[in-house]
């Protein structure tokens, strides 16, 4: 039960807080009521004690007239007879009611002294007479003639209402000529103006309700014409901070609310103007890096012809002399390719990467890219094994891309090979792809594995990059393979060696980002296991995978 | 020396343009700076250079401007000079008659390599109509001696790469070659040539010696693999 009552508070709470225009509403129903009712009150306390006052009045003044009636009818009686005065009595009684108002409920005529009086006590309602309290008939009894004495009486228990019936009874001492004398007690009934008071009861507590609902009706609608623009500069707030730069609010007042409107529209006009400046200094920083690696293109092509002239006349000079040369081609070589990485990265960043995919055979790839490191790999004595299907692997890919990812995976296989031999694979699925390079050498722990494609990233500090490694070739192939629509996966075990696995579509334009390529250990489990265990002594979980381009 | 070669470099900046005559003299070619697009087409008939290196960006008219021009009046080979792999500008260029592209910074021996494989075969003339080496498809003959391909007796003006391309492919008739294999075999790239190259100028010949170059019949597309030369029977 209280976490009944809990939620139910809860629920009220939310309600009451989640809605401005609910809110607001509720309180000015609540508050339209409670003054209404105040007022209501007060006003019918007025009311009420006007009429009671009037009535009591009017009731005073009726039975002053019946009093006289009474006196005279008594005075002009002439009787000696005890029944005779007896029936009198009830005459007097009936007539007095048929000549009082007709507020009158009922009249009594009682002995001052029952105990020895010759007649019995007249009642025209005998119910009523139980409403003259003995309080009132000591006091009239022992009162001189024509006192009046008034009291207030409830008259509903004489009737079988069950609302209260206010009423009065009114007694006074009448003297029968010669004989003894009579209390006369008149009973009022104020029903008429107690169904008065109720009706305008009712009617006033109607009109507490509907005043209190027609002022919470008129809240909503003012409400409704403020909120409704501020709810429609809330969401176009929202967009906004969700990102839709363009999300702008109609400005259709000239009040306060269009001063917000046209405010917010500036406020996010600004915010746009800014964010695009941003942009551009970043577009325009970006387009300085690919400029400055462009410019310098030509200036280092002269370099290294002229570098290149001298190495092949290297015999012609002084031993110190020809190792100088030796040093400049060598350290030309390395700045190119440093500058290609670069202008390589800076394209990416400025968002124009060129990609020109065309359907080829895959295989061409790894022919192309293990001839280009033939001769490095040669003079490391670094055995190079290729493991290729006998037909043709057809995929959709820009060939320049697809051979620098490849080169660059070999290039790195090279650096950390130690003298070992280096696997390439390649295999297929329906709809996929897969280049893998598996070196024996170092491998890489854990932490290294985290930072592979981070720019100018070393696995080894103080490990010389004798193949000319830039330090950008992982970050370039990340983002080329992600061009392709592709992923790479990277198994490592320190001291045994590391695996690059690229996986592509085989058409690009058919794979989303959301359906990333088949995986390639989906290739690694079928065909091609057998070669790919032994060389890194894989275990069927490999204890540290990466894989990048899958996800994003 | 009778046969030596002259090579016109079209190059704005001076220092690259010393240097390349520098390297081409050196392997014994005649070398000519220019250094402006404009003037390189005014100087190219008092020249007649046996090849052009031609830069992409330069002052008066660009590199592709030049090379279209050029193209119009001569046969002889451009080979593009270029900073910028990435662009359409590699593509434009091939499109506009140049044979191939070597990028910005080169190594000297990549550099005389291209020049050597462009410089292989010249048109000559006097064995044109000789009738040995003749490779007759139909309407096409094709006399590889003189170096001359024509269609219904007429001269194809096939420069002399695309006589080097439409030659290869006659001679494997019948089999797919590769991008790869015509790189090497037409181009002389023992490795990474760029596959654009073939594509480019494919296109260009099928121009020159297909009926309809969009559906061709004798220079057909293996798809995923190259290019091959119909048979006879199949072209009929």
């Amino acid at each position: 039960m209280p976490s009944r009552f809990h939620r139910f508070r809860k629920k009220v709470h939310d309600v009451f807080f989640a809605s401005l225009q609910g809110r607001m509403v509720l309180l000015a129903i609540i508050l339209t009521l409670v003054l209404a009712v105040v007022f209501s009150v007060v006003s019918m306390a007025s009311v009420r004690s006007s009429i009671s006052d009037s009535a009591a009045a009017q009731s005073r003044k009726d039975f002053n007239e019946l009093v006289n009636q009474a006196q005279k009818f008594l005075d002009s009686a002439d009787t000696t007879d005890r029944s005779e005065s007896q029936s009198l009595l009830i005459d007097l009684a009936t007539q007095l009611q048929d000549q009082g108002s007709p507020s009158v409920s009922g009249i009594s005529l009682l002995p001052q002294n029952s105990k020895n009086s010759s007649v019995t006590p007249v009642s025209t309602d005998p119910n009523t007479a139980g409403l003259i309290s003995s309080s009132i008939r000591s006091k009239v009894s022992s009162s001189d003639i024509g006192d009046i004495f008034y009291q207030a009486a409830d008259l509903a228990q004489k009737s079988s209402r069950s609302q209260p019936e206010p009423g009065a009874v009114f007694g006074t001492l009448l003297q029968f000529p010669g004989r003894e004398e009579f209390e006369l007690f008149t009973i009022y009934s104020y029903r008429d103006q107690q169904d008065i008071l109720l009706s305008i009861e009712r009617m006033l507590s109607t009109i507490c309700i509907c005043l209190s609902l027609a002022v919470g009706f008129l809240v909503w609608l003012v409400l409704l014409s403020v909120v409704k623009p501020v709810s429609m500069v809330a969401s176009a707030a929202k967009k906004l901070s969700e990102g839709d730069l363009e999300a702008r609010v109609k400005t259709t007042r000239s009040d306060e609310i269009g001063v917000l409107q046209s405010s917010f529209n500036t406020m996010a006009e600004t915010m746009d103007s800014q964010i695009e400046q941003l942009e551009q200094a970043g577009v325009s920083q970006r387009q300085f890096v690919s400029d400055v690696s462009h410019e310098l293109r030509t200036p280092v092509t002269t370099i290294r012809m002229a570098s290149d002239l001298l190495l092949s006349r290297k015999e012609e000079f002084d031993p110190s002399t020809a190792r100088t040369v030796e040093l400049l081609a060598g350290q030309t070589n390395r700045f190119e390719s440093m500058l290609t990485d670069l202008l390589e990265i800076s394209r990416y960043d400025a968002g124009h990467p060129s990609f020109t995919p065309v359907e080829e055979d895959l295989r061409d790839v790894v022919h192309s890219s293990r001839d280009m490191l033939a001769g490095i790999a040669k003079t490391r004595g670094v055995d190079i094994r290729t493991t290729l299907p006998q037909y043709p692997v057809v995929a959709t890919y820009d060939n320049s891309r697809m051979v620098c990812i490849v080169k660059n995976l070999l290039s790195n296989a090279l650096d950390f090979s130690e003298g070992n031999p280096i696997e390439v694979m390649l295999a297929e699925t329906q709809t996929s792809a897969s280049i893998a390079v598996c070196d024996r050498g170092t491998g890489m722990t854990e932490e290294q594995l985290g930072h592979i494609y981070d720019r100018f990233w070393r696995a080894d500090a103080s490990r010389s990059r004798t193949t000319g490694g830039t330090g950008l070739g992982l970050a370039i192939v990340l983002q080329d393979v992600k061009l392709h629509h592709g992923c790479i996966e990277v198994h490592s075990h320190l001291g045994e060696g590391s695996s690059f696995i690229v996986t592509v579509p085989k058409d690009p334009a058919e794979s989303t980002e959301d359906t990333p390529p088949v995986s390639a250990l989906v290739f690694l489990d079928s065909t091609s296991l057998d070669v790919v265990r032994p060389a890194l002594q894989l275990s069927a979980e490999p204890q540290r995978s990466e894989k990048d381009g899958c996800s994003s | 020396m009778t046969s030596e070669k002259t090579i016109m470099i079209v190059d704005d900046d001076l220092a690259l343009g010393e240097m390349l005559s520098i390297v081409l003299e050196s392997e014994g070619y005649r070398a000519v700076t220019c250094s402006d697009g404009l003037r390189a087409i005014k100087l190219f008939p008092t020249i007649h250079p046996d090849l052009v290196l031609l830069d992409i960006m330069l002052p008066g008219m660009n590199g592709i401007g030049v090379a279209k021009v050029l193209r119009e009046t001569s046969h002889a080979p451009i080979v593009m000079l270029t900073a910028k792999t990435d662009t359409r500008d590699v593509v434009t260029g091939l499109e506009a008659g140049a044979d191939d592209y070597i990028v910005k910074p080169f190594k000297n021996s990549e550099l005389i390599a291209r020049i050597k494989a462009r410089l292989r075969f010249t048109p000559n003339p006097e064995v044109a109509h000789s009738g040995t080496g003749v490779i007759r498809r139909g309407d096409l003959v094709i006399n590889k001696t003189g170096r001359v391909a024509t269609k219904c007796g007429r001269d194809l003006q096939l420069t002399p790469l695309e006589f080097d391309l439409l030659s290869t492919l006659a001679q494997h008739e019948g089999e797919a070659l590769t991008r790869g294999e015509l790189l090497e075999k037409v181009w002389g790239y023992s490795a990474g040539g760029d596959t654009r190259l073939v594509n480019v100028h494919i296109q260009r010949l099928r121009q020159k010696i297909e009926d309809d170059p969009d559906n061709p019949l004798m220079v057909q597309t293996v798809r995923g693999y190259g290019y091959k030369f119909m048979r006879q029977g199949a072209v009929d």
